[in-house]
């Protein structure tokens, strides 16, 4: 399923920086923020929901490479999805 | 509720330091030590205040630790990570409080022995044994919650054999059964005062006091090397940051609590050294517990505000 396969993806990305933390942080905002459940997200929430986890993640570092590499690896994904579909 | 679950912790600690500063400041010295020392009681009263006070800080630090990395264990308790590292900070729960616990233990012991001489060699074995099973409990937990955050990664087996790992130990116990047993004051008192380091026979010695040093010792060594191997092999740069305070702390924690049990089991060979000497090893390897203390309050408030925002 895309939308599984896309919720996965997003996790694993995350994991490259918060690690273990990484589905919950994920899980939080696509709950908080999205108000649907992990496994409903599709293309159309990633760019609400890359502003959300971007914000969250520049709160915790102040190197900002990571917070663009981070917003960059989000929103190519954005870019696959599409070309997958 | 006022006194919410974790100032509790703060609490405790405050009681613990009222009470080492009455047992400090309201016991009286033994005449034998402010002889050997040339101090009056009242030098001999500002020098413990001088050396209690900087120990008292420590185990703020202690507590400080514990109660950022239980706040952060709070948090995450029903994750995989979360049940290991609250198993991890129920041990360093118990080494906290285990400052406090022995230095009360072994002054109010200490005043037991002024008082009633001839039960000076049950406070010694008592105050011995006290110790030694508070750094059983804390670091079975450690090493149990280490090993948990260790197992889930694979190659983790890989530290149980380690070759390094052996070799440090097997030093470390020839070292100290080396020192423990050709310790001339260990069964029958020596020196001024006259005391003995533990007043049991050799066999119950080796038996009580070497081995279950060696095992607790073994585990710690091992537990670090857990936290090392978590820490090198975790994905994720930020967390891996705040991760690497923690587990360097504990790192840290679990090497000057060995070396402060090492010390302190040998303490009676020390019977000629200097005063100033052995109040600088001492405040040196309890500065780094409190070093360790302090790096794993860092690490834990900086993984908790991953799981705030």
């Amino acid at each position: 399923m895309p939308t599984q396969s896309l919720y996965e993806r997003v996790v694993s990305i995350t994991e490259d920086y918060i690690g273990p933390a990484a589905r919950r942080f994920i899980d939080r905002h696509i709950q908080n923020h999205l108000q649907i459940k992990p496994d409903q997200l599709d293309i159309p929430h990633l760019k609400k929901l890359s502003r959300w986890t971007n914000t969250a993640l520049g709160y915790l570092t102040n190197d900002s490479a990571i917070v663009d590499e981070y917003a960059a690896r989000l929103s190519a994904l954005d870019q696959t999805e599409h070309s997958d579909k | 509720m006022i006194v919410t679950k974790l100032n509790r912790f703060y609490l405790l600690y405050a009681l613990m330091a009222l009470l080492y500063i009455c047992l400090t400041l309201f016991t009286p010295t033994d005449a034998a030590v402010l002889t050997k020392y040339h101090l009056s009681p009242t030098q001999a009263k500002t020098l413990s205040l001088a050396v209690a006070i900087p120990i008292m800080a420590i185990w703020f630090i202690a507590f400080y630790g514990f109660v950022h990395l239980r706040a952060y264990v709070q948090v995450i308790r029903k994750t995989e990570d979360g049940k290991h590292l609250k198993t991890l900070s129920r041990g360093i729960f118990w080494l906290a409080i285990s400052l406090p616990v022995n230095s009360i233990v072994a002054s109010y012991m200490s005043y037991l022995a002024y008082r009633h001489p001839s039960a000076i060699p049950a406070t010694i074995i008592l105050t011995n044994y006290v110790r030694l099973l508070l750094a059983i409990v804390s670091l079975y937990w450690i090493f149990q919650g280490a090993k948990g955050l260790a197992s889930m990664l694979p190659g983790n087996s890989e530290v149980m054999h380690r070759d390094d790992a052996r070799t440090g130990f097997i030093v470390l116990g020839l070292v100290f059964a080396y020192i423990t047993l050709n310790n001339p004051a260990r069964r029958s008192p020596v020196g001024t005062p006259p005391r003995a380091a533990y007043y049991l026979p050799d066999i119950l010695i080796i038996l009580t006091i070497i081995i279950p040093y060696l095992w607790v010792w073994f585990r710690g060594l091992i537990a670090a090397f857990y936290l090392h191997f978590y820490k090198q092999k975790v994905k994720g740069m930020l967390y891996k940051s705040g991760l690497g305070y923690i587990a360097n702390g504990l790192i840290f924690i679990i090497a000057s609590s060995i070396a402060v049990q090492f010390v302190v089991s040998i303490s009676s060979l020390w019977r000629d050294a200097t005063l100033q000497f052995i109040l600088i090893i001492l405040y040196l390897l309890i500065v780094l517990i409190g070093l360790g203390f302090f790096l794993v309050a860092v690490g834990a408030k900086r993984l908790k505000k991953i799981e705030e925002v």
